[in-house]
């Protein structure tokens, strides 16, 4: 069942207005029956991953409330690193080691007879074990309480809205308004409608509009040219955008028409004027669990800048790992750690340019915003391409094979409404009017307005097959 | 819950939702009404314009049916020319039978008084089940049984999507609206002559390499059998109004790829469903064409220029002319 889909439409038309019908007490089983039933409908047996990866929390949880002693609880935090680990390995990167593995071997002329697993990557595993994860990490650290009601601590781990691509919540504060009593709010129904609506828009009107052109280039690079290229990786450089910052925008929505507000996982990345700010800006839920759960706990920038650097490469090498089970997303991850490092060690003489050349802020800042862009366009290569031989003759092409580009006019006039439409709402966010409270400041008309226009966008513009959100393969 | 809100703000608020779906039907209504204004007074584009263009010439003696492979190798010039008969070519880029279906089926219910109908067989056709690709002709959702009825079957809850006019115009708005206020040329009768040496793509030559070692799998089989089923009544239709159907098989350039099983059963397949509903069926491919195997007459491997048009052409009219000349002498 995908968001952009009227059966989703529809199951949570049915979810909100029974939450609301439903006596309190009882409304967490509403949420989970409703959840679990959301995940089956991708996969009946892999379910058993979900609960399984909630029984071994919830026993932690309950265990480490009760240990004191130190070891006792190390041994318990591993026990739950391994289960939800293991299962993320197996599933999604077992074979990726193995086939590796197979490759060194084969380049030094030894045998490696392990077999591939024949399985489907589960939907969401990397979201939900990083969201249980946190539970048990910050339980370990004693900065949470345990919960005792598996019913909400199931829930916590597969609440539909953001259960199979974030944003990765914490317990801290999903938790408690899983269990807080919540009553109908016509102003935030609205808002979660409108946010719902935008992020419809986003993902059916851009990006899976752009998504036909990036596929027609990079599933068929040897034909096309270093201008083609650099047109696709523009219009993949907002497609994954408007798909993942799209389906946040309706899970966030959806959650808020069910008096839950979730996380905000993106704040107008491509306005960040270095790759530091890029990562306070993009998937702000990963970024936050990186530094919370690894980056800091290997030493942060706590031990000498050698180390710090170090750090960074590993917290992003990993980030990119995370992501998918190929070298393409090591790469990518590395560029990104190099990047940070970089943008760490020349912090200095950064600024001491600035000063020399006295660069008025406001053109510095478009000029940073337009390096930033071009940087992450160069790593989204390495992310979309589907080899890392396709993407070094992308990046090569670009550099120097240009020439007359291919395009179709048509789409691209889809794709630019679209896009106009979504950088006005951006500058106007970044002027101070985030889209989650912009509703309940305006008059009922200016509502209706912007209501109506996403509606017939959507219905006139939309992409009508329903595409799958890249991030679900995550 | 619910009922710990004041009962008036929930009627205000119940009041509100009905006006606000009142304001979304009766704009729907009116974009619908806008949009199909704008989409009478286009005859070009392939997101509907080309329609308008068929049913413009829907009593054209010879109307030829198909995708690119109808579009851009059946030379109106020469079936006109040769049959001094009025030819119509409203092949459209990428659609298969259900458009070729539904277009029949807008033509014939509007009184087409064509003798000969052509359709050029795309192979892949039988195996692709992509009913999507002919989604403009939603437009016609209220007018045309055939149209509702295939629609409908295009999705889940499709039925109740087309219930709203604007929809109707998902994702051809724009091109409306482009070709309206700048037609763009639509070739001769629908004939597009492409003038260009041949080009090899990686691409065509990866996917012509994969579907020749391709088996078929029983899922094609189900494709096949519901696709064969659509060609049967295209047909069917067409003879009940006394027009003769011509299959037709264009040449490929196979540059060493040969015919996989999949292509070879899809011929064996249309030449079975054309015999059995009296249909002509044509292989003007290499195996009948020789010349057709030449590199000079094509643009890529799957489509002819303009010089293996005219070739392509005149084999196509002269087996119909043999035919025609048969027909009549049995009479």
């Amino acid at each position: 069942m995908l968001f952009n889909s009227l059966q989703f439409v529809f199951f949570l038309t049915a979810v909100s207005l029974l939450f609301y019908v439903c006596p309190h007490r009882l409304r967490w089983l509403l949420l989970l029956v409703a959840s679990y039933t959301f995940y089956m409908c991708w996969n009946v047996f892999y379910i058993v991953l979900i609960i399984a990866s909630t029984i071994t929390d919830y026993t932690v949880g309950l265990l480490l409330g009760r240990t004191k002693g130190a070891t006792a609880r190390r041994a318990l935090l591993v026990t739950s690193l391994a289960m939800n680990l293991g299962m993320l390995f197996v599933f999604k990167y077992w074979n990726f080691f193995n086939e590796s593995a197979a490759d060194i071997c084969a380049y030094l002329g030894l045998s490696w007879q392990v077999p591939a697993l024949q399985v489907l990557l589960p939907v969401g595993i990397s979201f939900y074990t990083f969201q249980t994860l946190s539970y048990t990490i910050d339980l370990y650290r004693g900065k949470l309480k345990t919960e005792t009601h598996f019913g909400r601590f199931a829930l916590f781990v597969s609440f539909f809205p953001q259960l199979v691509a974030g944003p990765i919540e914490r317990a801290g504060r999903l938790l408690p308004q899983l269990s807080r009593r919540t009553t109908f709010d016509p102003g935030r129904a609205t808002s979660g409608l409108l946010l719902i609506l935008w992020g419809l828009f986003k993902k059916v009107v851009i990006a899976d509009r752009l998504a036909i052109y990036v596929d027609a280039v990079y599933s068929n690079v040897p034909d096309h040219n270093g201008t083609t290229y650099l047109l696709a990786t523009y219009a993949f450089a907002f497609q994954i955008y408007c798909d993942f910052s799209g389906y946040s925008d309706i899970a966030i929505g959806s959650a808020r028409l069910l008096g839950v507000n979730l996380m905000k996982n993106f704040n107008s990345p491509y306005f960040a004027r270095n790759m530091q700010d890029f990562w306070h800006r993009w998937h702000i839920s990963l970024s936050t669990w990186l530094r919370d759960y690894l980056y800091i706990p290997l030493g942060g920038n706590r031990h000498g800048v050698n180390r710090m650097f170090i750090n960074l490469m590993i917290t992003m090498l990993l980030g990119g790992l995370w992501h998918g089970s190929s070298w393409n997303f090591v790469l990518w991850g590395a560029l990104h750690g190099v990047a940070l490092a970089f943008l760490k060690a020349t912090e200095n003489l950064r600024e001491g340019f600035y000063s020399v050349t006295r660069i008025p802020e406001n053109i510095r800042s478009v000029l940073q915003m337009i390096v930033t862009f071009h940087f992450v366009c160069l790593t989204w290569v390495f992310f979309r391409a589907d080899t890392l031989g396709d993407s070094l003759i992308i990046v090569r092409g670009t550099l120097s094979n240009w020439g007359a580009p291919f395009i179709d006019p048509l789409l691209l006039a889809h794709a630019a409404l679209g896009l106009v439409t979504l950088l006005t709402v951006e500058a106007l966010q970044a002027r101070g009017e985030p889209l989650g409270p912009w509703p309940r400041k305006q008059p009922m008309l200016t509502r209706w307005a912007a209501s109506y226009l996403l509606i017939f966008a959507i219905l006139l513009l939309g992409v009508e097959n329903g595409v799958q959100f890249i991030y679900f393969q995550f | 819950m619910l009922s710990r809100i004041c009962p008036s703000t929930l009627n205000r608020q119940l009041v509100f939702a009905l006006v606000f779906l009142a304001g979304l039907v009766a704009l729907d209504r009116s974009i619908g009404l806008v949009l199909r204004s704008a989409y009478e007074r286009i005859s070009t584009g392939d997101a509907g314009g080309q329609i308008n263009a068929a049913v413009q010439h829907k009593d054209a003696d010879v109307l030829v049916f198909g995708s690119s492979l109808a579009r851009y190798h059946v030379d109106t010039r020469v079936v006109s020319k040769s049959l001094d008969r009025q030819c119509f070519n409203a092949g459209c880029d990428g659609q298969d039978i259900y458009y070729a279906r539904m277009l029949q089926s807008l033509l014939f219910s509007r009184g087409c008084e064509s003798k000969h109908i052509v359709y050029v067989l795309d192979w892949s056709d039988l195996y692709r089940d992509d009913l999507a690709r002919a989604k403009m002709f939603a437009i016609f959702f209220d007018e045309d049984p055939i149209v509702r009825d295939m629609l409908v079957n295009s999705g889940p809850f499709e039925r109740l999507k087309l219930q709203s006019h604007a929809y109707r115009f998902n994702s051809v708005a724009v091109s409306i609206f482009r070709h309206l206020i700048a037609p763009k040329g639509e070739g001769i009768d629908g004939y597009v002559p492409v003038d260009a040496e041949y080009f090899s793509s990686a691409k065509q030559t990866l996917e012509m390499t994969q579907h020749a070692m391709a088996a078929v799998t029983a899922e094609d089989r189900a494709i096949m059998a519901e696709k064969l089923d659509i060609y049967a009544d295209f047909i069917r239709a067409a003879r009940g109004l006394d027009i003769q159907v011509v299959f037709a098989v264009g040449p490929t350039f196979r540059d060493g790829v040969e015919m996989g099983p999949k292509e070879s059963l899809a011929y064996e397949a249309f030449q079975h469903v054309a015999e059995q509903q009296d249909a002509l069926f044509l292989r003007l491919d290499a195996s009948a064409v020789p010349e057709l195997a030449d590199r000079k007459y094509f643009r890529d491997r799957r489509h002819l220029n303009s010089d293996g048009a005219d070739l392509f052409t005149r084999r196509l009219v002269e087996a119909i002319r043999s035919f025609d000349s048969r027909t009549t002498t049995s009479q």
